[in-house]
């Protein structure tokens, strides 16, 4: 009895709880409401707005990839895009010419894989939105544009046979997995497709037919895995978006973002520039042909773009009515209505996306153009086409032409204009990744790949070759620690920490990162170390992370854990980011302006206060009073458990009785630090918050729910907060399998059938191994898109 | 003919909420509209929920004679694009069903962008031929989500 009445939170702590609350309320100062500062109209703040990256849809489903979403097929695709051996001397992957490091583009005017393309290899993050691949449209979905260059002869230059083997060979678990049994292949020619040289034609054609078929049929699955890949890449956001949401929400905070000449700039590019005509939308295009009377590359040999690409897409055996199409054939819209024979497709290639475009010279389909200034005066000049009929107009000859009623205006800009276009064109990119990590990151990240354009991730053994974990201590002026990890150069060493083998470079010199931190809230006794699988995902995305021990309720000093913690939590977190902030090497490093806030059980607690949730110790009381037999290890503690005997009831009525002496204040706690950019709140205690409070949480708020949480059971805490939240919410996973101890990793030592190892154990039924990589690769992303990582 | 005319109320709403690329502002954007040799009176209904950006989605025609009667078996092209931009719409759409009373459901209609766009049809029936020309301004509330 006495064992009970001290396990519940409170004893010792509550005491000292009115004293030790440094709880700041709420005040959340709304803007000024200076929606016009610089002087846009309402029409055009709505183009503005149409510009944002938060404007983008989900990318669409494509019909005829059944895979595209599955995990297993985006790291299947992955490893396959990385892969030279796929190719015909082995030294040509996708990522040859659509390199990680450089937005997926290869910075030459044409293609060089086996042999010189004749078009400009395209960036590949934000394809997933067209309905045609390729500059002319010559594929209708991802998978099929991914087949094309492997068969190219002067590209990847391979054939289907060869692929299928090297399938066979090195890819046999993860291809079936996916797509079944493949095919015996045994007897088939090494060299042998319908796209290959006269010996490999000729092998081809004495396969048979079901030979063929099954062939092609791996073939075509081997697309679909590299387009999963593919359409899980995303862009980041850029100072663009942080001006244009800022002019949306009529704030002036980010206003400064951009200089006066981007702004200027970005005038003309929605006005007499004339250019969001068709680079309009979140990824600045419209996805149609046009021709714009680009000069050919090659005079003899002029490209016909779009117009002679129709008669190829309906013929493309590869195509979403094709026999390897997963879609039905009502689902195959874009196909049945295309535009076929409209005399503007003469010359006409598809608009690309602007997004990280200075950044990605030479332009134009075939690399015709040099630089950015090239690039804008090109649509001043208006040069007839040399083949079709050019959409642009102009003045030509100084003639008094005035533009038919039905044409556009001209484009006429000044010198300065032009100036003042190109810078606003450099501020379409992410934040200028420093060289050095640039180069330190050689290949994609694993699971959910998405990658700023310009830098790209970290986390193989080549890549954290360069970057590495850096760590360090600072002291807390309550005696406690505040960890901190960082990217850097220097060379790891091993460590040990507790049960724990790591390595990381102590105290480091730093290297610059994304300019954002992260801040992980340990859980109720928890300690640095149970984060650090996180921490190193997150030093991989470019962040630094910083560990704050809270008072009281760590691995070292349990002494007031409960309500009393919870109130202290959110001001420890603020005196962290002080502490990174002010400290000599880190703090120059980074921006903190949008920091991020992570946390687990007790630690989720803190992050949703920080979301702007505001709780009370009676709000506990009452969840407590009425579901403890629900609920029992969120009310009592990590002491002891319900067994299902005679004592349970005794245990809860104890509990009640000393929560209900405990546990009355109802004034409403919170703690807002404008700082703070996004939350995550992972298995949190829950219950205390006011869901009003949550309903519109201050910043974007991720959510992770384990379903196996015997701990805190998920209904009564995150899954309440889930259902109250309206905006900006986000269920980052829910883990079907998994319970309370998910938020550890690594995974401490637990004693088999303790208390802690029935509350964080995993279930057998539960893949750490699969599951705990997504999960931080999926954080990881949300601090990304929501932090905006900074100049 | 409500449901017509509630449709063809929601697409002035938007309409008068849009002009972000300064269509004219004095477009005739009524969704009934005789044709041009007066053989027909043609209503449009756009979808009732406005299409996103780049999204296929169907509209739907209602052919009557000048004195009201419902005109059957009538064959229409889908024309039509961006007046100030030069180029025409990006999908080729097709009248693939007729309904009763007239009504014929226009599939694949797509929109590249915010803006004014021209929806031409060309009507080919038992009762004459004749074309029509419809105005309708795209709003960045239907480019959605």
């Amino acid at each position: 009895m006495r064992r009970i009445m001290n396990s519940v939170w409170l004893l010792g702590s509550i005491m000292a709880m009115s004293a030790a609350l440094v709880v700041t309320l709420a005040h959340a100062a709304p803007s000024s409401g200076d929606s016009n500062a610089q002087g846009w109209s309402k029409e055009e703040r709505a183009v503005l707005a149409s510009l944002s990256l938060k404007r983008l849809p989900p990318v669409p489903v494509d019909p005829s990839n059944a895979v595209e979403r599955l995990p297993a097929a985006i790291e299947l695709g992955r490893r396959l895009f990385a892969d030279a051996r796929f190719s015909a001397n082995g030294a040509v992957s996708c990522a040859s010419c659509h390199d990680p490091r450089k937005q997926f583009q290869d910075g030459l005017p044409v293609g060089r894989g086996v042999g010189t393309g004749s078009r400009r290899a395209m960036p590949i993050v934000g394809a997933g939105y067209s309905s045609w691949l390729f500059w002319d449209g010559r594929k209708d979905s991802l998978w099929a544009q991914a087949l094309g260059p492997l068969e190219d002869a002067v590209e990847h230059g391979g054939t289907r046979t060869r692929y299928a083997h090297l399938l066979a060979s090195n890819y046999r678990k993860e291809y079936e997995s996916l797509f079944g049994a493949m095919p015996r292949l045994e007897n088939l020619p090494r060299d042998a497709g319908p796209q290959g040289d006269v010996a490999e034609k000729a092998a081809w054609a004495v396969m048979d037919t079901g030979q063929r078929e099954a062939v092609s049929r791996v073939f075509a699955n081997m697309g679909k895995a590299i387009a999963a890949y593919e359409k899980s890449l995303r862009h980041e956001a850029s100072l663009l978006d942080r001006y244009v949401d800022a002019v949306a929400a009529g704030s002036t905070a980010d206003r400064g973002v951009l200089q006066p000449g981007e702004v200027r700039g970005l005038r003309l590019f929605i006005g007499k520039g004339q250019c969001v005509t068709c680079h309009n939308g979140p990824l600045f295009t419209d996805q149609q042909f046009h021709n714009t009377g680009v000069p050919p590359r090659d005079l003899a040999r002029t490209d016909r773009g779009r117009a002679d690409a129709t008669t190829q897409v309906r013929g493309d055996e590869f195509n979403c009515l094709g026999p390897f199409s997963d879609a039905q054939p009502t689902q195959c819209q874009e196909l049945r209505f295309m535009v076929d024979d409209d005399p503007t497709l003469v010359g006409a290639f598809k608009t690309p996306g602007l997004r990280g475009v200075a950044q990605r010279a030479p332009y134009m389909h075939a690399g015709q153009l040099a630089t950015l200034e090239q690039l804008v005066r090109h649509y001043i000049a208006a040069p007839h086409a040399a083949v079709g009929h050019s959409e642009l107009t102009h003045r030509h000859a100084g003639g008094a032409a005035v533009p038919k009623h039905d044409e556009r205006a001209p484009i006429e800009l000044t010198d300065a204009e032009v100036t003042d276009l190109m810078s606003l064109l450099g501020a379409l990119g992410p934040e200028p990744v420093s060289a050095i990590a640039a180069q330190s990151d050689p290949r994609p990240e694993q699971g959910r790949a998405s990658l700023p354009m310009g830098s790209t991730e970290c986390n193989d053994v080549a890549c954290r070759a360069n970057k590495h974990l850096g760590y360090i201590e600072l002291p807390q002026s309550d005696g406690g620690t505040t960890t901190v990890f960082y990217p850097t150069h220097a060379a790891e060493a091993p460590v040990q920490k507790g049960p724990f083998k790591f390595s990381w470079a102590h105290d480091a010199d730093p290297m610059r990162g994304n300019g954002r931190l992260v801040v992980i809230s340990h859980g109720s006794g928890g300690s640095p170390w149970v984060h650090v699988d996180l921490a190193r995902v997150l030093i991989g995305r470019g962040f630094t992370v910083a560990i704050p021990q809270h008072a009281g309720d760590n691995y070292q000093d349990l002494a007031e854990p409960g309500p009393t913690s919870w109130a202290r939590r959110p001001v420890e977190v603020s005196q962290a980011i002080d502490r990174v902030s002010s400290h000599g090497k880190l703090g120059p490093l980074l921006r903190l302006d949008a920091v991020g806030v992570f946390g687990g059980s007790a630690g989720g607690h803190t992050a949703l206060t920080l979301a702007g949730g505001r709780w009370s110790p009676s709000r506990f009381r009452d969840h407590c009073l009425q579901n403890i037999e629900q609920d029992f290890s969120s009310c009592v503690g990590f002491t002891t458990l319900q067994q299902g005997d005679g004592l349970d009831a005794i245990k809860a009525w104890a509990a009640k009785l000393v929560i209900r002496l405990r546990f009355s204040d109802a004034t409403p706690h919170g703690h807002i630090d404008p700082r703070i950019g996004a939350a995550i709140a992972m298995v949190p205690f829950a219950a205390d918050f006011d869901p009003e409070s949550l309903r519109q949480p201050q910043v974007p708020l991720g959510l992770v729910i384990a379903d196996k949480d015997v701990n805190q059971v998920p209904r009564f805490h995150v899954e309440a907060i889930a259902a109250a939240c309206e905006l900006r919410c986000e269920v980052l996973q829910r883990l079907a399998e998994g319970g309370h101890g998910t938020m550890l990793s690594p995974m401490p030592p637990l004693q088999p059938g303790s208390v802690a190892d029935r509350l964080l154990g995993d279930l057998p039924s539960f893949d750490r191994a699969a599951t705990i990589p997504r999960l931080h690769a999926d954080v990881a992303e949300f601090f990304v898109q929501h932090l905006r990582p900074a100049r | 003919m409500n449901r017509f005319a509630s449709a063809a109320l929601a697409l002035t709403v938007l309409a008068a909420t849009a002009g972000c690329m300064s269509a004219p502002s004095n477009l005739d954007l009524s969704l009934t509209r005789p044709t041009v040799d007066n053989k027909f009176v043609v209503t449009l209904q756009p979808p009732a929920k406005p299409a996103a950006i780049n999204q296929l989605h169907s509209w739907q025609v209602r052919l009557a004679s000048p004195s009201g009667t419902p005109i059957a078996h009538a064959r229409i092209k889908v024309d039509g694009g961006m007046p100030q931009h030069g180029h025409g719409l990006p999908t080729r759409p097709q009248a693939t069903q007729e309904l009763a009373d007239g009504t014929y459901v226009i599939e694949g209609m797509k929109f590249s962008m915010t803006g004014w766009w021209e929806i031409k049809l060309a009507i080919d029936s038992p009762e004459g031929v004749d074309k029509v020309t419809f105005n309708t301004v795209v709003a960045e509330a239907a480019a959605g989500r």
